[in-house]
Formats: C-alpha cells, sequence, structure tokens
C-alpha cells in the first residue's frame, strides 16, 4: 500500500453564500501526514469535506495522483463520531464498505482490519455496546479496510477521554507507519498536530487561507516528553494567535 | 444461530419482565399481577350475566353471555363463520397490499427528492383532509357495489399512514449516516439500499401498523356499506334479524383477528428491528 499526493489548488467553497474558503493552495505529498489546525469555524472540516469529495468546490481543482496508477486512489474519511450503522454489527459496519465480491472475501477482509485496531474479540457487538473509543477505533478499521492511499481525518480523537486518545493516536501512528497512506489530519489539538504530524498548516482568516506552515523535524518514534514538542507547541499557539482576526481574551 | 439469538432475546425480555420484583403492596406479588388485568372483564361479564338475571335489558337486546358463546360456537361448527373471517381477511390483505406498497414507494420517493415530494404532498394531505368514509359514495359510484370498491376504499385506508410515516421516517434518517455512503464511494442506489431504507425501517413499520388498524376500520366500513359476505356483513345482517347474539359473535372475531394481525406485524417488527432491542443486550454480551 501506498500513499497519493493530493494537490489544492486554488479553492474556494462556499457555504450559503458565505465565502469559506479562497484561493486556498497547498500540497501534500504521497505517504505524508499532514495536520490542519485552526480556531472553530475556520473552515478546517470544510477542506477535509472536498477533498473526501462530500461537497463541491466552487472554483479551483483538487487533484489526487497516485504513482503508477492511473486511476483514481481510494480515500477514506474517520469522522469526529463514529457514524456506525447502528443496525449492523460490527464485523458488518466494516465489511458494508470492504473491497471484494463475495460476502464472505469481504467479512474476512474485516475481521483482518479489525484485528489491526486491536478488536477481534468484538466482531459481533453490536455499535450501541461499544465503548466511544472502541467505537472510533472500528471507524479506524472501516477506514483501513478500504486500503486507502488518502485518509482523512476529522477530528477523529476529540470525543474521547485523554487517554483513550493517546491510545489511539499512538495506534494510529503505528498503522500509518507500517502502510504509508497519506494522511490530512483536521485538528484544534496542537498536541496531537505536533505528535503525529511531518508537517502542520495553520488556517485562518475569513474566508480562510493557510495563514502558516510548519514542518515537524522530529525522527519518528517521538516520546510525547520531547522538549522539541513543547517548543513547537508554543510556535504554533504563536501562529494560531497570529491567525485569528477576531480573538476574544 | 439466528434462532439462538431470539431464543436468547426471549429470555432476556422473560428476566426484564421478572425483575423488577415489587417491594410494594400486594399486587406486585406474582398471583396479584397475573390477576390484576382479568378484574375489569370479568366484572364485566359478571354484570352482563346480573343485568340479565335481573332483566334490567331484554334479551332481545342483549343475549346473556352463554348464548353469544353458543352462537360462536355455532358459526363455527357451521363453518359459516370461517367463510365470513376468509371473505373479510382476503379483502384487507388486497386492500392493505394495494395501499401499503405505493405507500412505502411513495413515500420513500418523496423522503428521498424534495422536487417529488412538493410535487404530490400537497395533494396526498388533501386527499387525508377529507374524512376517510367520505368516499364512500364516489367510490360506490365509480366501482359499482363490489369487490372492486371495498377493496380500494381498504387500500386508501392503508396507504395514508404508510406513506406520512414511510416520508417521515426517510425524511428523518440521520444525514451523517448517508455521509459515510458518500465518503466511502457508494452509488445513489447503494445508499438508499443499504443506508437510508435500514435507517427508515422504524418509520415504516410504525406505518404498516396504524396502516393496518386503519384497514380493519376500512373492512368493516366497507362490508357495513356493501357486501354480501365477511364479517362487517354479519354486523348488518344480525342487526336486521335483531340477533345481538350474532353480532356480539362477529365483534368478538374482530377482536380476536385484530389482535392477532397486529401482534404478528409486531413479531416481524420485533425480528426486523432486533438491533433497536434496547440497552438488556450490552451487560449480557460484553
Amino acid at each position: 500500500m501506498s500513499g497519493a499526493t493530493i494537490q489544492i489548488e486554488r479553492v474556494e467553497v462556499s457555504l450559503a453564500g458565505h465565502s469559506i474558503l479562497r484561493n486556498l493552495e497547498f500540497s501534500v505529498e504521497a505517504g505524508e501526514f499532514v495536520a490542519l489546525v485552526g480556531a472553530s469555524g475556520t473552515g478546517k472540516s470544510t477542506i477535509l469535506r472536498v477533498l473526501a469529495r462530500l461537497i463541491q468546490a466552487g472554483a479551483g481543482e483538487v487533484k489526487f495522483h497516485l504513482t503508477g496508477s492511473d486511476g483514481p486512489p481510494r480515500t477514506a474519511v474517520v469522522f469526529q463520531e463514529p457514524r456506525l450503522l447502528p443496525w449492523l454489527r460490527v464485523c458488518d459496519n466494516v465489511a458494508l464498505v470492504a473491497p471484494g465480491k463475495r460476502a464472505a472475501e469481504r467479512r474476512q477482509r474485516a475481521r483482518e482490519a479489525l484485528a489491526a485496531v486491536g478488536l477481534s474479540h468484538a466482531l459481533d457487538l453490536w455499535p450501541r455496546q461499544l465503548s466511544g473509543g472502541m467505537a472510533q477505533r472500528v471507524a479506524l478499521a472501516r477506514a483501513l479496510v478500504t486500503a486507502p492511499h488518502v485518509l482523512l481525518l476529522d477530528e477523529p480523537f476529540s470525543a474521547v477521554d485523554a487517554l483513550t486518545r493517546i491510545h489511539l493516536q499512538d495506534h494510529l501512528m503505528e498503522l500509518w507507519t507500517e502502510r504509508r497512506f497519506t494522511v490530512v489530519l483536521v485538528t484544534h489539538d496542537v498536541d496531537e498536530a505536533a505528535y503525529l504530524a511531518d508537517r502542520i498548516l495553520v488556517l485562518g482568516g475569513k474566508p480562510a487561507a493557510v495563514q502558516a506552515e510548519l514542518p515537524v523535524r522530529l525522527s519518528r518514534p517521538r516520546d510525547r516528553r520531547d522538549p522539541y514538542l513543547a517548543h513547537l507547541r508554543g510556535e504554533l499557539l504563536a501562529a494560531l494567535d497570529r491567525s485569528t482576526v477576531v480573538t476574544v481574551g | 444461530m439466528a434462532a439462538l439469538r431470539s431464543l436468547r432475546a426471549e429470555s432476556r425480555r422473560a428476566g426484564q419482565r421478572a425483575s423488577p420484583r415489587g417491594q410494594s403492596g400486594r399486587l406486585s406479588t406474582g398471583a396479584g399481577r397475573m390477576a390484576l388485568p382479568w378484574i375489569v372483564p370479568l366484572g364485566l361479564l359478571g354484570f352482563w350475566w346480573l343485568a340479565i338475571e335481573r332483566q334490567w335489558v331484554l334479551p332481545h337486546q342483549l343475549p346473556p353471555p352463554q348464548q353469544v358463546l353458543d352462537t360462536f360456537a355455532e358459526l363455527l361448527v357451521r363453518g359459516e363463520l370461517i367463510q365470513h373471517v376468509t371473505a373479510t381477511v382476503g379483502r384487507l390483505l388486497t386492500g392493505y397490499g394495494l395501499g401499503a406498497a405505493p405507500g412505502i414507494l411513495l413515500g420513500i420517493m418523496a423522503g428521498m427528492s424534495p422536487p417529488f415530494r412538493r410535487l404530490v404532498d400537497p395533494t396526498v394531505q388533501g386527499v387525508r383532509a377529507v374524512p376517510s368514509l367520505a368516499w364512500v359514495p364516489l367510490f360506490l359510484l365509480w366501482f359499482g357495489i363490489g369487490e372492486q370498491a371495498r377493496v380500494l376504499l381498504i387500500a386508501l385506508g392503508a396507504f395514508l399512514p404508510v406513506y406520512f410515516n414511510t416520508v417521515a421516517g426517510v425524511g428523518g434518517v440521520d444525514r451523517r449516516l448517508v455521509e459515510v455512503g458518500q465518503a466511502y464511494g457508494f452509488g445513489g442506489g447503494a445508499i438508499l439500499w443499504r443506508i437510508v431504507l435500514p435507517a427508515a425501517l422504524p418509520g415504516i413499520f410504525t406505518g404498516l401498523r396504524a396502516g393496518l388498524s386503519l384497514g380493519w376500520m376500512f373492512v368493516v366500513a366497507a362490508e357495513l356499506i356493501a357486501a354480501n359476505n365477511g364479517l362487517g356483513f354479519l354486523l348488518v345482517e344480525g342487526q336486521a334479524t335483531m340477533r345481538p347474539d350474532r353480532v356480539l359473535a362477529s365483534l368478538i372475531a374482530f377482536a380476536a383477528l385484530g389482535r392477532l394481525s397486529d401482534a404478528l406485524l409486531e413479531e416481524i417488527e420485533r425480528r426486523v428491528l432486533h438491533w433497536r432491542d434496547t440497552v438488556a443486550t450490552a451487560e449480557e454480551e460484553v
């Protein structure tokens, strides 16, 4: 499995007459892990929804490219909420989007994906029986089962408790290191962005555009207590401060 | 597997019923609770018997319970009852099918497509605004006093609640679940079949059950007005021939069939929507 490149060129999005994004430009390399941070309401999620083709850009272009392939790369999304279908058991929720002609084949892939997120024991549970962290891991397995070239994450860990969040982040890191898909992570958590990403884009302004770009020069595996991360956190907060047009407090 | 699951669900529900054992009062003990539902019917039966014994009512208005039971048994043995029941149930099922199927279909279309909804919804609302029985004369004029008019009347009665509940069910589907399908590249058909329909099923079932109960109402109306067989006919005939025992026997049959059909639909609903089974499962399986 490998990642695809993403190029966003002069993208504009308006929703209900309001210009959300204007002249947005950035690119993501194959296999790169990019985090988008910004204050709430800056349009971070809108960018992700454009990448996931859930909304259409009013102008500009989004280009995906996969080396050695002409077809469009596969994208997968993990939303802030798990969004599992309540009428399907865990395994079937994952099998639903799994590739494969036969149901047995799709279920087999689903079992493998669930094993990869450590949920082999939960195959037959119903979504309502899961804790928040477990449900989000199922959502991650659902994304992974499609063998995505691009993984889009929309604040995927913001609704779980702090300890679970750390586990999920480390788990994501392992999976990414192993499979090297391209990741675009939208988050408002600067620590999360610094710990996970290769590069952080700070969004701001109305309509939103990329205000700053910070590379994370830290080898992996990373240590959460690394002083460099604390330093980066300071820089990020400063950049966020500058990028926010209206700040309160 | 499925059987095992339903068995487990069975025992679970039994457990639920038994678990909130009473600490308060005698009526919450097992025997007391078993007796509670029978008190009112038995009291009424006693009062009925008493009213006849004391001659508060005349026998041609209200026959004694025993006679109603005898008449019921007689109708049953002579095959008369089966004949009427068959006619009524056949009519109901035909009309229900003819009403519920387009109700679901149009309901899904109107729920999915706002333009289509704007196209048909006002008309259906208008039809609903007419008290349903007011259609009877028109149906008789159009289709004559025949099976067609009766079945179509029942179909109309079943259609309306099925349509409205399906529209509401489909319209109320969580957008965020639909987005999952879109994000994973599902086509329109797959989104409808795999996400929208299962999510709308609870609403559709509500409509189906309401439609069934209206279907019963309309089958009676249709048979009261124009029929030469069926339980409704048995009612009219009993009235015309001053046979309250036959009227009451017919009512008993209606009650039994109505309850049975609703219980049947309820069971289907429970099996189809078993994933909705509430919290009880969580503790058991985790």
